[in-house]
């Protein structure tokens, strides 16, 4: 089936492992993700902040792209975008007076016909569980991961929609499908810091790091993420954990993508793992899944 | 206070009023102070999150819509998940930031949230879409920093992940588009 896709911004900067991958295991499992032509920025957390009606019109405009380009469904792999756009959908949804504003300032008409889903919901519920085992070609097996979901997948819970805001377990599913161990922990929907990246870094370490700590105490290979913000945010907690915890103690984190990619036969050279920040393929090369 | 007389001539409180906009029993709450345990950014707020409840109740409408705390809220509704009595604080923390947009209040000095929350939204107006890295450069040269995080920036640069070409920002098709919304907006609050 084809699926209307929303990289988002990171997704063609920082976050080029996670589109690759995301997009490779959709194809896989007979998921075709058509990128929406002349995308745009969904505004985030500051459009969000400044100004609610920008944030409505802007996030709205690719709502309107994707259901003129007659989609059904429009994947948003970031946690943040999904959050956006699925709250623009919703605010506008029986508000004719707003729809009215929204489609004057974006110049397209908008129905509030296409439903925005996160990728974890792509696997979980238009693939199926049942499915995405038997696809499984080289299970993850003796791979020990946490599977970390953060805040925008799941909460707000009126917004996100989906799985449950305290303890999701889709990802878990997901991983246990591809032959992995999903460890418990007790981070798995903290918040990593989200958008002070850049303003407050050492509020981004410092609840990084606490995360990376819990994955390290649950005995984790390896940290699962859904999110390009989160990964990255991840990094400084690797930081943040070496310093205030001694040397050794980190552990890299990749896209779920990635692992389930490999798990569905896909060779590591068509993904970019040696990009990550921390390298993963020393525990991979170990496990013998690389 | 001049806005209180306002709020007065309309004949609601400041209480009612945020109640009415937010949907949320501010009234309601326990003051047990679970969303402020709770929330990854009551560090970085000069309010607590149960003290912004309390404040409203006592309609200290003022200091409430110059505080930092309520542009430091993401939304991340680890609150809610806290309350004994699911409170949506976020709810409350956008109601009082759309307040003080129609208001005009500005914040009190920020830590930095506010400048850099502009200047992603004039990458966006520009380009259609962010470009992270001039973003970035940017956000850090107007700040004095310019080394900061130049250590995360090179390991991206080397292991690929940050190409040269992310250096210099791309006007996509769709900037056009995105440009017209920001002026179209402006408009409009012109007008009302
Ligand atoms: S939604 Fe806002 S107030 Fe609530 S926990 Fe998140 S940042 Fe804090
Ligand atoms: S957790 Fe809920 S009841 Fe307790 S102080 Fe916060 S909003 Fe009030």
């Amino acid at each position: 089936m084809k699926v209307g896709y929303y990289p988002g911004c990171s997704l063609h900067g920082t976050g080029k492992a996670y589109d690759i991958s995301a997009r490779t295991a959709m194809k896989v499992l007979g998921v075709m993700p058509e990128e929406v032509a002349d995308w745009s920025c969904c505004g985030s957390t500051p459009a969000e902040c400044e100004n609610p009606l920008l944030s409505t019109a802007l996030s709205a405009r690719n709502l309107a792209l994707a259901e003129a380009a007659g989609h059904e469904f429009l994947v948003a792999p970031c946690a943040a975008c999904f959050s956006h756009l699925k709250k623009a959908g919703l605010e506008i949804a029986g508000n004719e007076k707003l729809a009215a504003k929204i489609r004057e300032l974006i110049e397209l008409d908008y129905q509030g016909q296409v439903k925005v889903l996160n990728l974890l919901q792509v696997f979980v519920d238009l693939v199926g569980i049942d499915a995405l085992r038997k696809k499984v070609k080289k299970p993850l097996t003796g791979l020990r991961v946490v599977t970390y979901y953060g805040c925008l997948l799941v909460r707000p819970a009126h917004v996100a929609g989906f799985d449950d805001p305290v303890n999701p377990v889709s990802l878990d599913r997901i991983m246990e499908a591809a032959g992995a161990t999903v460890l418990p922990w007790g981070a798995k929907t903290d918040c990593c810091g989200a958008s002070f990246t850049m303003t407050n870094p050492e509020v981004v370490a410092e609840a990084s790091g606490k995360i990376m700590l819990q994955a390290l105490e649950a005995g984790a290979d390896l940290v699962v993420t859904a999110c390009p913000m989160c990964w990255m945010n991840l990094y400084r907690g690797h930081g943040y954990a070496r310093e205030h915890f001694g040397p050794g103690k980190t552990m890299p984190t990749v896209y779920f993508t990635e692992l389930l990619a490999l798990a569905l036969g896909v060779s590591p050279r068509a993904l970019v793992m040696k990009k990550h920040l921390v390298n993963p393929y020393p525990v991979l090369r170990q496990k013998q899944i690389v | 206070m001049k806005m209180a007389v306002d709020l007065a001539r309309e004949g609601t409180t400041f209480l009612e009023q945020v109640e009415a906009r937010s949907g949320e029993k501010v009234a309601e709450c326990y003051q047990c102070g679970k969303c402020s345990g709770g929330c990854p950014f009551s560090s970085l707020m000069d309010i607590a999150p149960n003290q912004i409840l309390e404040m409203i109740y006592y309609g200290l409408e003022e200091p409430l819509l110059r505080s930092r705390a309520i542009r430091t809220c993401i939304g991340c509704g680890t609150c809610e998940a806290n309350c004994p009595a699911g409170f949506k604080m976020y709810r409350v923390m956008e109601t009082l930031r759309h307040l003080a947009r129609e208001k005009g209040v500005e914040p009190k000095a920020d830590a930095g949230i506010v400048s850099f929350n502009r200047l992603f939204l004039d990458n966006v107006a520009r380009f259609g879409r962010l470009q992270e890295i001039g973003l970035a450069l940017e956000y850090n040269r107007k700040k004095g920093q310019l080394l900061r995080d130049s250590a995360m920036g090179a390991r991206m640069f080397f292991k690929g992940m940050v190409g040269a070409a992310d250096l210099f920002p791309r006007r996509s098709a769709t900037a056009a588009p995105v440009g017209r919304i920001f002026r179209k907006i402006e408009e409009m609050e012109g007008r009302e």
